[in-house]
Order: structure tokens, then C-alpha cells, then sequence
């Protein structure tokens, strides 16, 4: 998957020589965390965060914290924030997010401003990727690590008239073992789970003692 | 006004996919051949459905959904099409007059809303009704119309009126819930098992609606293995509590019933005794907070024989007015139907045991009442919670 596919294109802008004050409005009104800074050629040339804004004014001085904000956005905005590029893996920009603590990724072709993704973004297509956003049941089977599993699971569903809708693989603690889930299109996933099991494979269900 | 009417005709039974298939309406055949033989339809009124107009399904659904299902009916739908409207899958396969048995279900359950808000009756059961997993533009989960969607929008067009939907079918009543999502004339109150294994997978606490809707969708997911005593708990707490927070005029009720330990599809195990509960502390709701006006549908149910004529018989029971039927059942009726698979029950309440103990029990009760509290603790006072606290025998708080 691809950034440009998660990827928000109506970003919140504003000039870097807007104040302080304006980015706070921006980020009440629409109910935002970070605001993108571009100049008049829409190229990306800071960013700033909830973070920012905080650490721009002190509850100690309350009579200067006014004042303070009517400062230009440019003394405050990171100038140089980590970017991606819309062709970027989704996978790629994960690992971005985790290693220098992200919280928001402006998305940049060229020097321009295209798009962005902020955590909440990649929340919300891991949950779509798990398939648990569709009306489904879900099939657990434990399976042998070996090649050709999955294929000798999946002859067996294409017999039956029922679409799968999402095939995730875990680990477990065994090397060996590991767990498939399916997410099939179905209230009534009996018939499948009886013939999963007369071929041998270990399903998984709601257990009484565990 | 009259105390309640039901609506059945035989003509519902047009609503069939296939003969193995688990939604069968021999279910309806069941359930009035009981009632019939307990003397119970002898003074009440029974109403015959009728088909939803074009008009009002498209209240809910879209257009060409609908022309979609006009065409499954007759065979003029490819099965690529069809197969993007969830038709002719293995859950809602193709049959002849599919769109005429699925709109008189619809009809029916207006109708059953309609002779409530009109003042006619106070209560009315409409049998076939509660087909919850409909959505605006495709069939899923055995339902191609949803028929208390289309009823709860069309009454509230006409009569301009706050509906409560209760459901406590096992599976999350997700069809309903999305229709009204943004909404805060409809509240959605769902107790179900959890989408762990169970189809459709949604129906989680943090699914409190949208917008203006926002805390008008509640959600009760419920571990598997969940008892009677834990269900009531979890039922009538969240029932009460939605009521004083919405102040509703209508209530609706889906009494799908299969979360019976006996029922083939779903994990959960209740017994009898939910089903004779559940409706008698709906009815006592509306008497509190609706004058009385409650419309009862069915649902779910996957036990034929079993389950589902005793569990929509004590629906009966209970918006008669009456106490649960108890004892044993005709024997007229055991005969009529003796010689299937599952032999027809010969008392109301379950045999002891039913099912084995259940290991988890202590663990899967505490669970279930967190989950209680996280849903409505947001929405009640902290005097109501410190009774609720003190009442319930879960707490360590």
C-alpha cells in the first residue's frame, strides 16, 4: 500500500509569518494537532505541533502569554520535519512514525506540499487491514510454519460459495506454530469450520476453560 | 386504545432462501402453532402484514439496491452484480420473489410501529420483523431489507418521535445501528457476544455514534460462555440506564434468540430463563418511561424446534400482559411437530443441567460488568454509580 492511498490531500496551512495566535485557532477549529507552514508557493517550510504552541507561552506569566502569541509562527515551527513522499510504502512511513516518535507526517513531491498522515491515519488503515470494519466472521486455525498451508486451507474455502475478505498470519511462542485468521463473509461459518477440522486442521474457538 | 395485536400472516413464510437454510420461517409456523395451542390467539387480534412501498424503503435503502433485489427475485440479475450487493451469496442466496417477501416483512413491522404511535394499540409483536444486519445498499447476515430501519425512519418522518431499538440477538445488531449512527432521534442499545469469532465482528463499546448522535449508540459485548445471571445484570442495568438518558416515546425490541446454549451458530449460554425475563423487563421499561407503547420483533434463532417457540411465545406472554408460561408444554402440539431432527420440548423452562459448568464462570461474570460500566459510566451520576457499585455483586471498587 501506498502513502498517496492513506494519505489526507485538504491540509491546514497558514504563512510562516502568520502569529502564534492564528495556529491555535486553526487548531481549534478543525480540530487538529499540528498545523503544516508553506510559503507562497505551497513548498513545506515548517511545522507546528501542540508541543510547539505549548512551550511558546508560560502559565507562570499569564499577563505576557497574550502577547506572546502574536509572535510570528516561524519562531516556534520545527523547520526541517521529517516528510515522505506520496509513493513512499505505507510500511516505510510506519517505520518513520516509530523510530523518531512521530505524531504527524507531511507528504512532500518535489518541494511541494501534497498531502499528510498523521498517527491517527495509520491507525485507522491497520484497523481496515485486519478486515474488522466489514460485517465477517472470524476463522483461527494453528498450522505447521511449513510452505503450502495456507494454499491447502484456501482450496478448501474456494469450495465453498463464501468470500474471504482478509487472511491475517501471528506468531505464537513455537517457532513452528503459527495462527492464521481468516475474516469470511458469513453469519454461518459451521459448514467450513466442520470441514477444516475433517482435514485435520486445529481450529480455534471461544474456550470454556481459558 | 386496545392493550396489543400481533402481525403474522402465512404469507410471510414467502421470505425463505432455501430448505437447509438456518433463517427459516417454519420458525413462525412454530411459534403460532404453540400459541395456538396454549388457547392464546383465540380474543387477540392478529394483523396481516403488508409490502412496503418503493417509497418507504427507500427511507433507508438506495435506489438501485432496491431495483437490485427486484431483479434477484426474477432471475435477471448477473452474479457479479449480485455479488456487490451481497445477493447470492452463501448467507442471502437468490430466490424467486425475493423483493415481495422482503418487503412484506418490512410492511409489517411499519405497521406494527404505525398501530402503536397512532394510539390503536399499546402494544403490538410482529413476529417475522427484526431483520437487524440490512444495510442501505447491500443484503449481509440473512437480511436483505431492514425492516426496523425503514419502520423507525418512516415513523419518525410521521409522527416526529424518539425510538428506542433494544436488541439482544447474539449477533451486534449492526444494520440498525449504522442507519441512525449520526442521528439523536434513534438510540441503539445492543447486547451481543463480541466480535471475536462472531460474525459481524463490530458492535464494540467504543461505538457510541457520530455527531448529533454521539452517546446514542450503546453497546454491550458480551464474552462467550455468558450465563443468565450475567446477561440479565448487564441487560436490565443498560436497558434502564439508556431510558433515563434518552426519555424515549417508543421502545422496539428485536428478540432474536440465539443466545441459547442450544442455538448451533453462537457461543453464548442462556437459558430459558433470559427469554422469559428479557421481554417482561422491556414491557416494564415502556410502562415507565413510554406509557406502555413497545413494539416486539423477532429475529435471530437458529434452534427451530427448541428454542425459538418457547423464547417468542414468552414475548407473547409478556406483552399480554401475562406472567411467563410455565410447566409443561401441549402435548398437541409436541405431537404435531414430533419426528424431526430435535425433538419438540416438553416444558417451558430447560432441563438442569443443560450444559456443563463452566470454568471461567467468575472471570467471564467480572468482565462483563466492566464492560457495563465503561459503557455507561460516561452518562450516569456519581450517586447512581455508587448504588450500581454497591447493588452489583461483581464490584471490587
Amino acid at each position: 500500500m501506498l502513502i498517496e492511498q492513506i494519505m489526507n490531500t485538504t491540509c491546514i496551512t497558514m504563512q510562516p509569518t502568520n502569529s502564534i495566535a492564528h495556529a491555535v485557532e486553526l487548531m481549534q477549529r478543525h480540530q487538529i494537532r499540528h498545523v503544516l507552514v508553506v510559503n507562497a508557493r505551497h513548498e513545506l517550510v515548517g511545522l507546528v505541533g501542540l508541543k510547539e504552541i505549548q512551550s511558546a507561552s508560560s502559565i507562570f506569566h499569564p499577563d505576557t502569554a497574550k502577547q506572546d502569541l502574536q509572535y510570528p509562527v516561524s519562531s516556534i515551527m520545527i523547520e526541517s520535519p521529517v516528510t515522505a513522499h506520496p509513493l513512499d510504502f505505507l510500511e516505510d512511513a510506519a517505520v518513520l512514525f516509530y523510530e523518531y516518535r512521530l505524531t504527524c507526517l507531511p507528504i512532500v513531491r518535489g518541494r511541494r506540499l501534497v498531502g499528510v498522515v498523521t498517527e491517527t491515519d495509520l491507525l485507522r488503515t491497520f484497523v481496515q487491514l485486519t478486515g474488522a470494519l466489514e460485517p465477517s466472521s472470524q476463522i483461527e486455525i494453528r498450522v505447521e510454519n511449513t510452505a503450502g498451508t495456507l494454499a491447502k486451507i484456501a482450496a478448501l474455502l474456494a469450495k465453498t460459495n463464501i468470500n474471504i475478505l482478509n487472511v491475517l498470519v501471528y506468531p505464537t511462542d513455537d517457532p513452528y506454530v503459527r495462527i492464521v485468521a481468516f475474516r469470511v463473509q458469513t453469519m454461518n461459518p459451521i459448514r467450513i469450520i466442520e470441514k477444516l477440522r475433517k482435514e485435520g486442521f486445529d481450529v480455534l474457538g471461544p474456550d470454556v476453560s481459558r | 386504545m386496545k392493550d396489543f395485536a400481533y402481525l403474522y400472516s402465512p404469507e410471510e413464510a414467502t421470505y425463505r432462501f432455501s430448505e437447509t437454510h438456518p433463517f427459516n420461517p417454519i420458525r413462525l409456523e412454530l411459534t403460532v402453532s404453540l400459541l395456538e395451542a396454549m388457547h392464546q390467539l383465540d380474543d387477540i387480534p392478529c394483523i396481516a402484514p403488508r409490502h412496503a412501498t418503493d417509497e418507504e424503503l427507500s427511507l433507508v435503502h438506495d435506489q438501485d439496491y432496491i431495483a437490485a433485489v427486484k431483479a434477484a427475485g426474477t432471475g435477471a440479475l448477473t452474479p457479479l452484480k449480485a455479488q456487490m450487493y451481497g445477493l447470492g451469496t452463501e448467507d442471502t442466496p437468490l430466490f424467486q420473489g425475493m423483493h415481495s417477501g422482503a418487503s412484506l416483512l418490512v410492511g409489517g413491522t411499519i405497521e406494527a410501529c404505525d398501530l402503536v404511535l397512532s394510539g390503536q394499540y399499546k402494544r403490538t409483536f410482529h413476529i417475522g420483523g427484526g431483520l437487524h444486519h440490512g444495510f442501505r445498499g447491500r443484503a449481509s447476515g440473512f437480511c436483505v431489507y431492514n425492516d426496523t430501519a425503514v419502520a423507525m425512519a418512516a415513523m419518525i418522518e410521521k409522527y416526529h418521535c424518539k425510538i428506542l431499538y433494544v436488541d439482544t440477538d447474539a449477533h451486534h445488531g449492526d444494520g440498525v445501528q449504522w442507519a441512525f449512527y449520526n442521528r439523536k432521534d434513534v438510540m441503539t442499545l445492543s447486547l451481543h457476544e463480541t466480535g471475536r469469532y462472531l460474525f459481524p465482528g463490530t458492535g464494540m463499546v467504543t461505538e457510541r455514534g457520530s455527531e448529533e448522535g454521539y452517546g446514542f449508540s450503546w453497546n454491550v459485548p458480551l464474552d462467550a460462555f455468558t450465563e443468565d445471571d450475567s446477561f440479565l445484570l448487564a441487560y436490565e442495568t443498560a436497558l434502564f440506564e439508556a431510558c433515563e438518558l434518552f426519555q424515549p416515546d417508543l421502545i422496539i425490541t428485536q428478540n432474536g434468540a440465539d443466545a441459547h446454549a442450544l442455538d448451533p451458530l453462537t457461543h453464548l449460554s442462556l437459558t430459558m430463563k433470559s427469554y422469559e425475563q428479557i421481554p417482561q423487563i422491556a414491557v416494564a421499561a415502556a410502562n415507565k418511561y413510554t406509557n406502555g407503547k413497545i413494539v416486539a420483533l423477532g429475529g435471530g434463532g437458529y434452534d427451530w424446534y427448541r428454542v425459538v417457540p418457547r423464547a417468542w411465545s414468552q414475548v407473547f406472554a409478556a406483552m399480554t400482559g401475562q406472567a411467563p408460561f410455565h410447566g409443561e408444554i401441549p402435548t398437541s402440539w409436541q405431537k404435531r411437530w414430533s419426528g424431526q431432527e430435535t425433538p419438540p420440548p416438553t416444558h417451558w423452562h430447560d432441563p438442569t443441567p443443560l450444559y456443563p459448568t463452566i470454568p471461567r464462570r467468575p472471570e467471564i461474570e467480572e468482565k462483563n460488568w466492566e464492560t457495563v460500566k465503561r459503557l455507561i459510566w460516561p452518562f450516569v451520576s456519581d450517586e447512581r454509580k455508587k448504588q450500581l457499585t454497591a447493588t452489583s455483586p461483581y464490584s471490587i471498587d
